[in-house]
């Protein structure tokens, strides 16, 4: 599968924990091949769904975005954005996008057989599409592409909450503007679940899962604050690696037991005062979708003595404090006091943070307390070509760490798409920043 | 004698430079061809026979540019960008913004007081405006590289070229000829389309700085040198070796290194 890309290198990733994730979650990682011949419910949804909803409604999911991930760390995603391409799409849509769009059309063209790829089964055969508008258009255009020329599904569509950066997000009559628009969304979201499964939502089994899903949050959250430790006990290899389950097995069991596992790695490094790299030269911030076809570069950096300690996407903002008595009011509360945190940190970065699922990214205001907190030393940002979204605000980070005399690199390539990485010239690059980071 | 060396194993072209303490006493220029090893160890063969020097007299090498991984002989790789920031900080001391355009990329480098990078930016994945990309337009006109480097000096209008992509420029260029533009107006003009591209990516680094170092084997095409002072309103000044910055800091580096090691 390799084959083609020979200067790509997948992960070695430093913690146990993270390199047993197929043990730890094996629900997640054996759903294509559990499903296979059972007909059930499967819904496709993007980010900013929350899993804990669908989960309670017994819905099988898949997220073709992150397929797309999957398919770009397997190096096969150009093998379907190509396909996308022969379609007549354009090649600076979004990749994760394309990626859908070429393995839609190969699901069509071999009937039963799912196309190769690497989720053993493939993503299955959808019977709802539910999207959502958090962070880019691309997300609910891709689904309705998909409803109206690939498969003819039943869809359904959650706005994207977009308080201004400039707003008073304190002021009771903006705050309940949006607290209506939340509560009105996920009304319908239940109302279109209970069409389409024909069953009423368990509150009681709701609550079960959100219970579970604040569990993991606050594992997570207590876990990369521990990256603020020298030396730092986990880098981004291992921390991209958890993207999955922080954003689409929220509410499970073996979620919680798996970010259990990870946090008490994590605690016990930093209590024997143990690093991911021995000679910690470098603290860099990341910011921008990581490379999936490439993780490997962060183990390049850390043998040049840098280490990734925190980055800006999918950040989960700390553990809002909810009353989940009411599980579905808790998870409008828990969306809004999110936004209101990004809001409150510098959200312009990325205007589009209000979302009910717990990640976003890390605003400019939260960027000067961490350059100390983290006692950072610099900041690599991979501007993704196919991905405007997240790419605009780096600017923003770039100009707070300028002025705090912090050294930033932005190298260009791409999250799902290979052909879009050079590997020397992006590696001239990094060795030439770290190098003179050391003369300034 | 404390002779050191740096080695440039760049895309096009392979360069070295030998120093005698601080005094550079030979340097070359080679095709670096299809095997960057093999150039890299022909043209310290060249540099030492020409001075009449033994590979043992060569106390310490530092190597530099894309292929420098690849140079075993070498005590130590550094990036051509420290390279180039210390090679031109020994020619032009006072110059903070160098400019450097070489086979396949452009980059521009911003120095502190002491000659220290402060920060850099390079072209990333298209060679749109780099030495292959004039290289190619060269051929369509014919011309020598000497040749087309000054060509532009005569334009009395320049034409604009919007294409981004070089083959597509090429297009460009040769709906042009076919239209009659003057030879001249359309080399001025492609110039002046690679320096408005450069400037894109300098004009932050340059703020109000009044001079440039411009270095790379592309700043030998007066043409250019004419289009940057017009684009950027700087004073462009070239090294009279533009090609061999980056093997003259590399030779810097190693005569620090080794002096450092003594």
């Amino acid at each position: 599968m390799t084959q083609g890309f020979s200067e790509m290198a997948r992960a070695r990733r430093s913690l146990e924990s993270v390199r047993n994730s197929k043990k730890l979650l094996p629900k997640f990682y054996m759903r294509g091949t559990d499903r296979k011949g059972k007909k059930g419910n499967l819904a496709w949804c993007m980010a900013g769904i929350p899993p804990e909803l669908l989960r309670a409604f017994d819905v099988d999911w898949e997220w073709p975005e992150n397929f797309g991930t999957l398919c770009a760390a397997n190096l096969v995603a150009p093998k379907f954005i190509e396909i996308a391409e022969a379609e007549g799409y354009s090649g600076d849509l979004c990749s994760y996008a394309t990626n859908t769009m070429g393995y839609c059309r190969r699901c069509l063209e071999l009937g039963d057989t799912p196309p190769e790829s690497p989720l053993e089964g493939g993503m299955g055969e959808p019977t709802m599409l539910i999207g959502s508008g958090l962070a880019c258009d691309p997300r609910w255009k891709w689904l309705q592409v998909i409803a109206t020329r690939y498969f003819n599904l039943p869809m359904f569509n959650m706005d994207p909450l977009s308080p201004p950066y400039d707003i008073d997000v304190n002021d009771p009559r903006i705050a309940e503007h949006y607290l209506t628009q939340l509560r009105t969304d996920l009304k319908a979201l239940v109302e279109f679940l209970k069409k389409q499964t024909g069953r009423d939502l368990d509150m009681n089994r709701l609550r079960q899962i959100m219970d579970n899903s604040h569990k993991a949050h606050d594992l997570w959250f207590k876990t990369l604050e521990m990256r603020k430790n020298r030396p730092c006990p986990m880098g981004a290899e291992d921390y991209f690696s958890c993207i999955i389950p922080q954003m689409f097995m929220l509410g499970e069991e073996e979620t919680v037991g798996f970010f259990q596992a990870i946090h008490d790695e994590v605690k016990q490094r930093v209590e024997q005062g143990k690093g991911v790299i021995e000679n910690e030269k470098y603290r860099l911030f990341w910011t921008g979708l990581p490379p999936w076809f490439n993780l490997g570069l962060f183990n390049y950096l850390e043998s040049l003595g840098a280490i990734v300690v925190a980055e800006a996407s999918y950040y989960c903002a700390p553990p809002m404090n909810v009353d989940i008595s009411d599980p579905l009011e808790a998870l409008v509360q828990r969306a809004w006091k999110t936004a209101c945190w990004h809001q409150q940190n510098g959200n312009e970065i990325m205007p589009e943070v209000c979302n009910p699922a717990i990640f976003g990214f890390v605003g400019t205001k939260k960027l000067v307390d961490w350059i100390d907190e983290y006692h950072l030393t610099g900041a690599l940002m991979n501007r993704t070509s196919s991905c405007r979204a997240t790419c605009i605000g780096q600017v923003h980070h770039r100009n707070v760490f300028r002025e705090r005399g912090i050294p930033s690199l932005i190298i260009e390539s791409d999250m799902a798409d290979p052909r879009r990485w050079s590997d020397a010239k992006i590696k001239a690059q990094i060795e030439a920043f770290l190098e003179n980071m050391d003369r300034l | 004698m404390d002779y050191v060396a740096g080695v440039d194993s760049g895309s096009t072209t392979t360069k070295l430079v030998i120093l005698d303490n601080s005094r550079i006493i030979g340097y070359h220029v080679i095709p670096t061809g299809a095997n960057c090893v093999r150039a890299s160890q022909n043209i310290l063969e060249i540099g030492l026979k020409k001075l009449g020097l033994d590979r043992e007299d060569i106390k310490y090498i530092v190597a530099t540019g894309y292929g420098r991984q690849k140079i075993d002989f070498a005590r130590s790789q550094i990036t051509e960008i420290s390279c180039h920031a210390k090679g031109v900080y020994w020619i032009f001391p006072h110059v903070k913004i160098i400019i450097d355009i070489g086979g396949q990329d452009f980059k521009v480098i911003k120095l502190g007081g002491k000659g220290q990078v402060i920060d850099f930016a390079m072209n990333d994945k298209c060679a749109a405006g780099t030495g292959r990309y004039l290289e190619l337009m060269s051929r369509i006109f014919e011309m020598e590289l000497e040749q087309f480097g000054h060509a532009a000096a005569f334009a009395q209008n320049k034409i604009d070229i919007t294409s981004y992509c070089t083959v597509f420029a090429e297009t460009e260029v040769i709906n042009h000829i076919s239209r009659g533009t003057p030879e001249n107006d359309i080399i001025a003009g492609i110039f002046h389309a690679v320096a408005k591209r450069l400037y894109s990516m300098a004009k932050h680094y340059i703020g109000s700085e009044k001079e440039i170092a411009f270095t790379g084997g592309v700043s030998k095409y007066a043409g250019m040198v004419k289009a940057l002072e017009d684009i950027t309103g700087c004073s462009v000044l070239v090294p009279s070796e533009p090609q061999i910055t980056g093997a003259l800091g590399a030779a810097l580096f190693a005569l620090e290194k080794l002096r450092g090691n003594n």
